[in-house]
């Protein structure tokens, strides 16, 4: 049946009001909360914009972005660096312990509740908290390290560790991948594991040839949010690297400037709203960019039949 | 027909009825009794006439507010401010919305959409000039003027915190506060065989000290004798000033991070960073609770000997004395030995007032900042917050109520002797500027870079920013 003969239906354009009525407030709220901010900051993105002020400055937020600023580009490699480490460091982790979640052992519940705990932290209080577990002189990991005679890094001190060490952060919430992780493996046919083990395969072969491409859609999921999650890292490098009247941004040594901190300060303290617009595009670009990139990588990697 | 379900249009009928129902019944005025009392003079006929003073109650609209006023206060802090505008409610019977809010951001967004408080106050008087310069906060200078407001009658740091390079007035002090006291442990003195009493007065001596009191364990820093970038030197200006240095021209058209005695402030704390290495400083800095409030501060537990820190102090150490003994001294800066012009000099900051330029009523919010500029008012306010009255006469009027030597000393010493200068000084470039001079001098004292060079690139860096800006602004 034809489109324009079914519209012709009575009931059917009836129907179609109602269902229009019903998303209303979801279409308005989208229009004025998503669609509008994203549209006016496209728009500021080419103007100098400011608290109020605001004049067409064509290309030169861009040009300039690309050609005049160093902490612009060591905002995008500390991201790019997190992206790049934390985000595989975060999904590997996470599937390994939803293998041992999904071991047949007494008390699983319990351990399960346990490892998904820190993912309902807020992430004021979980940045908190690791600050103190890694205070070089004070804290529970530096006594441990150096129980074994070894001097324990500054961590958030040192402009090599911060980074390793927020990404050991992010590690320890990452309770909801292996969440998700841990229903996906549950969703694994087991004759797929007892034909396996009757062909002879052991445990590692298994995994390999069974549960990691059988799991790939999640991991396709996982990788997806973690990059654009990342790309928008900025509570605990605002917390540890500091802002504001007396701190350099991303202490120390501006290893901890993330991309939406720098673009936090250009709008908030520059008042630079449409340099920080320009900023939040390229932003969008990149992690636009990376998703298709990893969506069809994913037709080589990723299996969605069972 | 028999209907036995309810159809979709009765549905959306009914749904729609009891939506405009209950909108009809949010928009309805509340019915309630709400009074305030006031203290009025009213004449009375008697046998003569006298002027009595008499309270009333007066009737208040429910929900209504004369002025909104947003501080950037939390805590006892944001509760004396509370009492002050609840007295100034009585007496004018201006109804005031009190928000106090913990964010720029939101004080930014409210400006920028046209929709701010009448009143704000921010702690950051260096947000408050970009703000300004932005325009959207009132020249208070016709407020000023119509109202014969005493400008004289305040500390001229304040004052200088609210203006804008000499062309307006936007912001008034609500109070003011010494942000760089030179701070000494007597006990970590007494435990390194020093005098208690006798803290250094110079820079060089300063060295001198912190070198004795210093305990190094494998490298490791366990009492560190000067706690530097640990405190309130961490801004510029706080080192700068201290040297007999500058950040800007007297006219704050030029940017002068390359003054000489900058140089001389930089490399007299790169001594620090050569001998103990910029590893095991942020090492120690990141192991510490540099916390006012904190009892695990180092310096309160002796574990640092001296610090450049504000006003605030007494009041915590006060509130600490109960549990442990906190016995610290307070005395101006050091100054460099070969310049004692430069003794006595001190930096200091203020909480301005501002009345956005969308304000609904900034004529009531200039009535407040009158009312909380009297001597009185000021004084009693500032004492319970722990600064310093922006007002001349609010501080004898708090040195009658302070029992803490160390505050007495800032208040009747260091207020009226020392040299105190504004750490805020607003230009269009100030933000931007303060970070390319902590940035290039975390190379200088830390890659070991030459500082004039590290200084002149900050100069050749913002100075033309400064020139667009002010040309863009025609000033």
């Amino acid at each position: 049946m034809k489109l324009a003969s079914v519209w012709r239906s009575k009931k059917v354009r009836r129907d179609t009001a109602v269902a229009l009525l019903f998303i209303l407030p979801w279409i308005l709220g989208f229009l004025a909360f998503t669609l509008y901010p994203m549209a006016a900051s496209f728009y500021y993105s080419f103007t100098d914009k400011s608290i109020k002020s605001m004049e067409w400055v064509g290309l030169e937020n861009y040009v300039k972005l690309f050609s005049n600023d160093r902490r612009y580009f060591k905002s995008l490699s500390n991201t790019v660096y997190m992206v790049a480490i934390g985000v595989p460091a975060t999904i590997i982790f996470s599937f390994l312990v939803a293998l041992l979640l999904n071991a047949e052992v007494k008390g699983m519940s319990a351990y399960r509740t346990i490892y998904y705990l820190p993912t309902v932290v807020p992430p004021v209080a979980g940045t908190l908290l690791w600050m103190w577990l890694l205070n070089p002189q004070r804290g529970v990991l530096n006594a441990a390290i150096e129980s074994f005679g070894v001097r324990s890094p500054g961590w958030f001190s040192d402009p090599t560790w911060s980074k390793p060490a927020l990404i050991l952060m992010g590690i320890w919430g990452s309770g909801q991948s292996t969440v998700l992780y841990l229903a996906g493996l549950q969703g694994i046919p087991t004759e797929l594991y007892e034909a396996a083990r009757l062909d002879g395969a052991n445990w590692f072969q298994r995994t390999l040839r069974i549960t990691i491409p059988l799991i790939s859609p999640v991991t396709m999921f996982v990788l997806i949010t973690g990059v654009i999650g990342t790309f928008q890292l900025f509570t605990q490098a605002f917390l540890i690297g500091g802002t504001g009247d007396y701190a350099v941004d991303g202490a120390p040594r501006q290893s901890l400037l993330f991309y939406a901190l720098y673009l936090y300060r250009q709008a908030f303290v520059y008042l630079d709203f449409g340099y920080a617009s320009a900023m939040a595009w390229i932003l969008f670009i990149i992690i636009l960019g990376v998703t298709i990139l990893l969506i069809r990588g994913s037709t080589h990697w990723v299996h969605y039949e069972a | 027909m028999n209907r036995n379900h309810l159809s979709r249009r009765d549905f959306l009928r009914m749904g729609m009825l009891g939506t405009a129902g209950m909108a009809l019944a949010a928009c309805a005025p509340q019915v309630v009794e709400k009074t305030i009392e006031v203290t009025r003079e009213v004449e009375v006929e008697v046998e003569k006439e006298v002027v009595v003073e008499q309270t009333v109650q007066v009737p208040v609209e429910a929900g209504r507010e004369d002025m909104v006023f947003w501080p950037e206060w939390g805590g006892h802090e944001a509760d004396a401010l509370l009492v002050q505008v609840q007295k100034f409610t009585e007496e004018t019977g201006i109804i005031v919305g009190f928000l106090p809010i913990r964010d720029h951001a939101r004080m930014i967004a409210s400006m920028s959409a046209g929709n701010p408080p009448d009143l704000l106050m921010t702690w950051d008087a260096n947000a408050v000039g970009s703000w300004g310069f932005e325009g959207v906060l009132r020249d208070l200078g016709p407020y000023i003027e119509g109202t014969g407001f005493d400008m004289d009658a305040l500390h001229p740091m304040g004052v200088k915190a609210g203006n804008l390079m000499g062309i307006r007035q936007i912001g008034l002090p609500l109070t003011n506060y010494i942000t760089s006291g030179f701070w000494w442990n007597k006990d970590a003195f007494q435990a390194a065989g020093l005098d208690p009493e006798k803290p250094p007065e110079t820079w060089e001596e300063t060295w001198e000290t912190a070198e004795k009191i210093t305990v190094l364990e494998d490298g490791a820093i366990m009492k560190w004798g000067y706690g530097i970038l640990s405190g309130q030197d961490r801004h510029p200006a706080t080192m700068c000033y201290c040297f007999g240095g500058s950040i800007y021209s007297d006219d704050l058209r030029q940017v002068t991070p390359d003054d000489e005695a900058n140089i001389e402030a930089l490399t007299w704390m790169r001594q620090f960073y050569e001998k103990y290495g910029a590893d095991e400083i942020r090492r120690w800095q990141e192991s510490v609770n540099m916390g006012a409030d904190a009892p695990t501060n180092p310096f309160y537990t002796g574990d640092l000997s001296m610090v450049v820190n504000g006003e605030w102090i007494p009041s915590f150490v006060e509130r600490l004395q109960g549990d442990m003994e906190v016995n610290v001294g307070v005395t101006y800066m050091p100054y460099p030995a070969s310049k004692p012009a430069v003794k006595g000099t001190m930096t200091a900051n203020s909480n301005p007032l501002v009345i956005p330029t969308d304000a609904k009523n900034p004529d009531a919010a200039f009535k407040f900042i009158e009312f909380i500029s009297r001597p009185e008012n000021s004084g009693e306010m500032c004492t319970t917050v722990g600064n310093a009255s922006p007002v001349k006469e609010g501080i004898p009027i708090q040195l009658a109520g302070v029992t803490s030597p160390l505050y007495r000393w800032l208040l009747e010493v260091a207020w009226t002797e020392g040299n105190v200068k504004s750490m805020t000084l607003n230009t269009p470039v100030g933000a931007r500027y303060m970070d390319a001079f902590r940035l290039a001098r975390e190379e200088v004292l830390e890659d070991g870079r030459d500082p004039l060079e590290a200084m002149e690139a900050v100069k050749d860096e913002i100075q033309p920013l400064l020139d667009k800006a002010l040309d863009d602004l025609g000033i």
